[in-house]
């Protein structure tokens, strides 16, 4: 047989393919560490990502409302003029040498051929601003009709010069009321509509004698009526006048809102950096306490709000399954105590307050390395560390669902200022006390959080609400090479009221 | 199940067992970054086994340059018959022989040899002519010929 190059091939390959041999294992540590450390990563970022987000949002609607004139166009504030056009309130200029009594004639009010509305040529039909401001059409889909009546009383306060009033040949500004009557389907009873008038507006205190109607033939539908809208519909002849108010899509919100908070909280931290944060994990577990405060809200629109107030929150963490070794003795002067290290920084305890049991003799002696070198002892019971915060946050509130269970979304930043911490021991049966304190902590950190709120409605300006909310902090709690970031997870429930 | 086998093949492309080791580790921490991409196409073992080479071959690649040898002249091996001596040899043993290949020369003969690609695959992989990895396997191929004759001082010639 030759040994040839095929052969040595062959011989390899058959001797090798199939070679097993069995891995280090530490390797497999070193692999869920890694993976582990990535998968916290991925989540810093994101919830990093998030909270910047949360954070340019707040800051953009908090410019949008403070800096208004920044981002409005010429027309804008006549548009704003349009809310106010929905009440029963509004300007025209009533014709020359009449402003007392402009005539509600269905024909004179205004003059000037393009205020009319289309189709309306025959009718009068003072266009309210709201009306040139959409280009003529009333914000009605189908015909309507209009009447202005002028209240002497009123004069040119409001003009300011923009083109939101209408113009007529003497200028002259007066306020106008809006009536909203209903009339009967097909042929409207010229009379009977003119007393109903009267009567409405005798009920809204305005001086009857400033309505009058015209001996002209009965309105039409197609008349516009200014700011009370006198539809009709378009299919079935039907007119009805309705109300303003009724009309409008937009839905009254308050301006502000106080909340009561208070949740159970769980917290937690991410160990980035250092070389013990995979260690410090089979030490270190979450910690329940709870957080609570006053939120109050200011709203943009039915459906932004900005929210700030005054919480305070306890984070925080348990170390328990504690291993002291001799290393973790130290002598300060005539003192012993033992260094607890964790993922949050140092913690220096007298050991009397730890360890009852050993005496003290031979703490010396471990201290001192002379004996008992090899020397371990379990802890028996639980240190919490923790941390109490007031916070203030500043979150921008934006609500998805309005009806009466509210579905909002809110996000921003908290400002954390650490007002205490310290280290208790908890023995089995749940009693805790002070032991010492955590060394390298910051006294004031950000956090970016998120939240999804349920709102539900108990009357009109009662609320219950229900806010799961998750928090991150966004710079570490502790000045040492590994970097600790703690997060929790609450259920703020409460009652708001709304102003 | 596969971790033996797949920390076999890590050893063929390694050094020394530490690299091994982190070839292992970064194939693995590939593995099962990428198991949702794996779609039951083919053996789970064969696509485990591709990972763990490509990596090897990334790692080499970092860390050595290859030597671009083109087109030197194939070299046609003087035939010895002593088969049935290297029959004695142990997996360590050959694996020892090929820890002791510059890297280059592993590489190619791993792929060509074991793994059992050609000449043309193993080009694209490495980006290199078919020419030097036919260079390399020869040159792969005297090295362990030569390192065997150690092993056995006897020549096949003379046992035959």
């Amino acid at each position: 047989m030759t040994f040839d190059r095929v052969h040595i091939d062959g011989f390899f390959r058959r001797k090798l393919y199939r070679y097993k041999a069995e891995p280090p294992e530490d390797v497999w540590y070193d692999i869920y560490r890694y993976l582990e450390s990535r998968k916290k990563q991925r989540r810093r970022t994101y919830m990093r990502l998030a909270a910047v987000l949360a954070a340019l949002v707040v800051a953009g609607s908090l410019l949008f409302t403070a800096l208004p004139g920044l981002f409005s166009r010429p027309g804008n504030e006549q548009m704003a003029h349009n809310d106010r056009s929905q009440s029963m309130e509004n300007f025209v200029r009533s014709p020359a040498g009449n402003p007392s009594n402009p005539g509600i004639t269905g024909n004179s009010a205004v003059s000037d051929p393009h205020l009319l509305p289309p189709g309306g040529s025959g009718s009068m039909a003072p266009l309210s601003n709201q009306d040139e401001a959409s280009g003529g059409s009333s914000d009605q889909d189908g015909p309507s009709m209009g009447l202005a009546l002028a209240d002497p009383s009123i004069s040119d306060q409001e003009n300011d010069g923009s083109n939101q009033d209408i113009e007529t040949n003497t200028g002259h500004l007066t306020r106008k009321k809006s009536l909203i009557v209903t009339l009967p389907a097909g042929e409207a009873d010229h009379q009977a509509l003119a007393q109903t008038i009267q009567g409405e507006l005798h009920s809204t205190g305005l001086p009857s004698d400033n309505a009058t109607l015209s001996n002209n033939p009965p309105l039409s539908p197609q008349t516009v009526l200014n700011g009370g809208n006198l539809s009709s519909d378009p299919l079935t002849g039907e007119s009805s006048l309705t109300s303003p108010a009724e009309t409008s899509p937009e839905k009254k919100y308050s301006a502000l809102t106080i909340k009561a908070a208070l949740s159970p909280l769980m917290s937690f931290r991410d160990v980035e950096g250092g070389t013990g944060g995979f260690d410090y994990n089979t030490s270190e577990s979450r910690l329940f306490s709870y957080s609570g405060g006053i939120n109050f809200g200011l709203s943009f629109s039915r459906r932004l709000t900005v929210r700030s107030g005054l919480y305070y929150s306890q984070l925080g963490q348990t170390l328990s399954k504690i291993v002291l070794g001799s290393d973790d003795f130290h002598r300060s002067g005539d003192d012993i105590f033992v260094k607890l290290n964790n993922s949050l920084g140092e913690v220096r305890v007298p050991s009397s307050r730890l360890i009852d049991a050993k005496p003290p003799e031979s703490i010396a002696n471990i201290v001192d390395g002379s004996k008992l070198r090899k020397f371990s002892y379990t802890l028996g019971a639980s240190v919490v560390q923790r941390f109490e915060y007031l916070r203030i946050p500043l979150m921008l509130e934006y609500t998805v669902v309005d009806k009466r269970m509210d579905v909002n979304v809110l996000g921003g930043l908290h400002s954390n200022f650490l007002v205490n911490e310290g280290v208790y021991l908890k023995n089995d049966q749940g009693a805790t006390h002070h032991i010492g304190n955590t060394s390298n902590i910051s006294r004031f950190n950000y956090s970016g959080t998120f939240a999804l709120g349920l709102e539900y409605a108990l009357g009109n300006q009662m609320n219950m609400y229900l806010e799961p909310t998750v928090d991150y902090f966004l710079n570490p709690i502790n000045q040492d090479e590994t970097k600790t970031y703690p997060y929790s997870f609450a259920v703020y429930t409460g009652l708001s009221i709304s102003f | 199940m596969y971790a033996d086998r797949l920390y076999g093949i890590t050893l063929r492309y390694a050094r020394n067992e530490d690299e091994a080791k982190d070839i292992f580790q970064e194939g693995f921490i590939k593995i099962f970054e990428k198991l949702k991409q794996y779609q039951n196409k083919g053996s789970l073992e064969g696509w485990m086994r591709k990972i763990i080479v490509n990596t090897a071959l990334e790692r080499i690649r970092r860390e050595n340059k290859f030597m671009l040898v083109e087109d030197e002249a194939y070299m046609e091996y003087e035939q010895y018959k002593y088969e049935h001596i290297l029959e004695e040899l142990g997996q360590k043993d050959l694996l020892e022989m090929i820890r002791q290949l510059s890297p280059q020369y592993r590489v190619v003969f791993n792929l060509y040899a074991i793994e059992g690609y050609s000449h043309k695959e193993i080009s694209e992989k490495l980006n290199i002519s078919e020419g030097t990895s036919k260079s390399n396997l020869s040159r792969a191929r005297q090295f362990l010929k030569a390192k065997i004759e150690q092993y056995y001082p006897v020549k096949i010639s003379q046992v035959i």
